[in-house]
């Protein structure tokens, strides 16, 4: 070997070794992980709705939750040691952690091939394909032994949670929070232009809409801002198919017949083109819009570069945090998304995402799992949990005035939940939102495909998926 | 060594002595080497197998069919949305790699002219490479936000009006390579530095002295000499870029519509969005196939190249 070969040598394995040692100090510092702080909940009410658990008559017996990692997993972890105190540490709460990005796969295959999951997530957007596996509650939530219905009040859920988690076989699982899309919108801004935003459960037309996000625009310039009106997603995801869904049925278009796909009906493309054309025609949202997803939309407006985005609820936190968003903190309104004039006020056209608690066919513990279930999903502790996130699947616990007073966007989130819109009885819906819809909404977005031609697309990808899915 | 030259013991003039001691050598070798080979066969083999077996089946959420034959290949490879995928790999593979080698080249040829610091530069160079590709990739998608990324404001400095980068599909796929450039050039320049500084000095200062300059030295020398580096490189990269899918990922997601699924990512969703378990594992063959076929070639070029 010659001295400039060792050279070499030794020059590729000082760099390696130097690159292993960056790279080992750079994986060392991680975030931590967001903390959940809610107080527990072993009071009388909550005893009260699950009188068998509470008896603490039930055998010794560990309920394994398997459940998606995230804040909701979290959240369940902490209450399971409360649970089990309230039942005089008979019924234990075990959980199992699934990755999200694997969270349907994950959880069919163990619904199919163990008993080792007493309770899943049933979220709305798979649960056409979970409920098969899942046990109906029917029985057990009229077994006055098991549920005090009347503690539990059943119909404190709006009926658009109620339905993503019922199939042909009834009640499927109780849900525990559901989302909403809305309208955040910067309340200083809009009082200096003299635009007046619909409070909840009012809202704006679509041509109201419209014509207020022009009056920004027209404002905007006058004040020689680097500004856009508003920022919408069109980016190629999940959420901005959910998004295009519900401009859709905003303008009563139906783009699902019953179990079927129906995109070309002309009302849902009518929607489509109000919605795209925020962008392509009207030149209203900001041109990053085919590209903006969750976050991306949420920095747009904490960085004053827009003075409205529709967006999730979940948002609410961040955005009214004054050391995360010194723009937005304190300064923003909500409002609902807007429905076509022609229609009512009332036009369902939210796009329903709930997570829910199902009992898996195979468990060997279904009464242990129910009774932690409905008293997860009970007003006390729904209660509680809405106090804590800007979310909540119970009426009663998002329209609660101590609550409201500290969050007062929780009304939005109320009045936006009544306006939920079913969603069709279709397997692998979210590869439909993901891989069909999504790219067709994008494709529309970028100004590749018209209206017509996305709609096309969406309804030619979505026959050939459910033939791929063996339909 | 005896064992390892594959002579047989008479052959190699052995006494029956030698002989039995070969034989249990022999023994010795293969015992040893089972545990390793069979571990190697179970990891390697046994996936590849069962992706085989899988893609015969008709696995889907709806369906748990165990044999549907070729059904899912014809399905496969009629679909244009796979061919449209494997089109979009193939056209950022070849610009990426095409960009990266002559950029990398360059660099390596410039790097072997620094007298001092040679080595902290080189060390300092490898930093993209150290980074998770996801990474890079949020970084770039920050990077080219329209509303607050830097390129926009950049831009703007010149007058020029700021532009959706990642909404146009040309722009979107310029971006993806961009950004593999940005992280995986010094590994082009780490190889070829490290190659040129391996060339013989007396080889060059000949040719010098046979009159070759700047220009004919690189085309007629260094280039020659390198190939075999270069080829082995091109392979490693080759098959990097067909399998990349987190840039893409956290990129572009695929957008502008499917301008930019590469197959990695057209595979992930039917098998983890869709859950469409056979088509997906199908899918995986034919790639896999086309992968090899590519690497075959370049290994072929490989072996064509004179010692």
């Amino acid at each position: 070997m010659t001295r400039r070969t060792v050279r070499a040598l030794q020059v590729v394995a000082g760099a390696a070794a130097a690159a292993m040692l960056i790279a080992a100090c750079g994986s060392s510092s991680k975030p931590n992980a967001q903390q959940t702080t809610i107080g527990p909940i072993t009071g009388t009410a909550a005893s009260s709705v699950v009188p068998w658990a509470a008896s603490g008559q039930a055998a010794d017996t560990t309920v394994t939750v398997c459940f998606f990692s995230g804040p909701e997993f979290d959240t369940i972890q902490k209450h399971g040691t409360d649970f089990t105190a309230l039942t005089g540490g008979k019924i234990k709460i075990k959980m199992v952690s699934i990755p999200i990005a694997q969270a349907l796969p994950v959880t069919i295959n163990q619904l199919k091939t163990s008993s080792e999951c007493d309770l899943v997530d049933g979220a709305s957007e798979h649960a056409t394909d979970l409920n098969p596996y899942l046990l109906p509650l029917g029985s057990m939530m009229s077994d006055p032994a098991l549920l005090n219905s009347s503690v539990y009040n059943l119909s404190d859920f709006p009926k658009g949670v109620l339905d993503v988690a019922t199939s042909a076989k009834g009640l499927m699982s109780l849900p525990f929070s559901a989302d909403v899309q809305m309208i955040f919108y910067r309340a200083d801004l809009m009082s200096q232009w003299g635009i007046t935003v619909p409070k909840p459960p009012e809202s704006w037309t679509w041509q109201q809409f419209e014509a207020a996000l022009q009056t920004m625009q027209a404002k905007i310039k006058e004040s020689n801002l680097d500004m856009s009106p508003i920022a919408i997603t069109g980016s190629r995801d999940a959420s901005a198919s959910m998004f295009s869904l519900t401009s859709m049925w905003a303008f009563g278009g139906n783009p699902f017949n019953g179990d079927q796909p129906n995109f070309t009906d002309k009302k849902a493309i009518e929607g489509l083109n109000h919605w795209s054309g925020l962008l392509n025609t009207l030149k209203l949202a900001s041109p990053g819009s085919p590209t903006y997803a969750y976050n991306e939309l949420l920095t747009a407006l904490q960085q004053g570069k827009v003075p409205m985005i529709a967006e999730w609820n979940a948002a609410v936190t961040d955005l009214n945090d004054p050391t995360k968003s010194p723009i937005t903190a304190g300064k923003l309104g909500f409002a609902l998304l807007p429905y076509d004039e022609s229609l009512p006020a009332n036009t369902p056209r939210v796009f329903p995402t709930t997570h829910t608690l199902g009992i898996s066919a195979k468990s060997a513990h279904p009464r242990e799992a129910f009774e932690f279930a409905a008293w997860y999903t009970s007003p006390e502790v729904a209660l509680q949990l809405a106090s804590e996130r800007s979310s909540g699947a119970r009426t009663s616990a998002l329209t609660d005035p101590a609550t409201l007073a500290k969050n007062p966007a929780l009304g939005t989130v109320a009045a936006a939940g009544a306006l939920y819109h079913p969603l069709p009885n279709i397997p692998s819906f979210g590869d439909l939102l993901n891989n069909v819809i999504a790219p067709s909404v994008n494709s529309l977005f970028t100004g590749q495909k018209t209206p017509d031609q996305a709609a096309a697309d969406m309804q030619s990808g979505a026959e050939a998926l459910l033939k791929k899915a063996g339909k | 060594m005896v064992a390892t030259t594959g002579h047989s013991p008479s052959a190699l003039g052995l006494k029956p002595g030698r002989r039995r001691g070969y034989l249990v050598d022999r023994r010795a070798t293969l015992l040893f080497s089972f545990p390793a080979a069979a571990l190697l066969l179970v990891l390697i083999a046994y996936p590849l197998l069962d992706d085989v077996r899988l893609s015969l089946a008709h696995i889907s959420p709806s369906t748990n069919e165990s044999f549907v034959g070729v059904q899912n290949y014809e399905a496969v490879l009629s679909s244009s949305e796979f061919w449209n995928s494997v089109w979009i790999t193939a056209r950022y593979t070849l610009l990426s790699l095409v960009i990266e080698l002559a950029l990398g080249f360059g660099l390596a040829l410039l790097m072997t002219r620094i007298v001092r610091g040679g080595g902290t530069l080189r060390t300092l160079i490898l930093i993209p490479t150290m980074l998770t590709p996801s990474v890079a990739a949020i970084n770039f998608r920050n990077l080219l936000n329209y509303d607050f990324g830097m390129v926009n404001w950049f831009v703007g400095l010149f007058g020029i009006a700021k532009q959706p980068w990642l909404a146009d599909s040309g722009y979107a796929l310029a971006a993806l390579v961009l950004t593999d450039i940005w992280r995986s050039t010094p590994f082009f320049v780490l190889v070829l530095s490290a190659g040129l500084l391996a060339l013989s000095p007396e080889v060059m200062d000949a040719a010098e002295l046979d009159g070759a300059r700047g220009w004919q030295k690189f085309v007629y020398m260094q280039v020659p000499m390198l190939m075999p580096l270069i080829l082995v490189t091109v392979l490693f990269r080759v098959i990097d870029l067909f399998r990349t899918f987190d840039t893409v990922y956290a990129l572009t997601n695929g957008g502008p519509g499917n301008s930019t699924a590469v197959t990695s990512m057209q595979i992930y969703n039917d098998m983890y969005v869709g859950q469409y378990t056979s088509y997906a594992a199908t899918e995986a063959v034919v790639f896999m196939a086309l992968t090899l076929v590519v690497s075959l070639f370049v290994l072929r070029l490989m072996r064509s190249q004179p010692d």
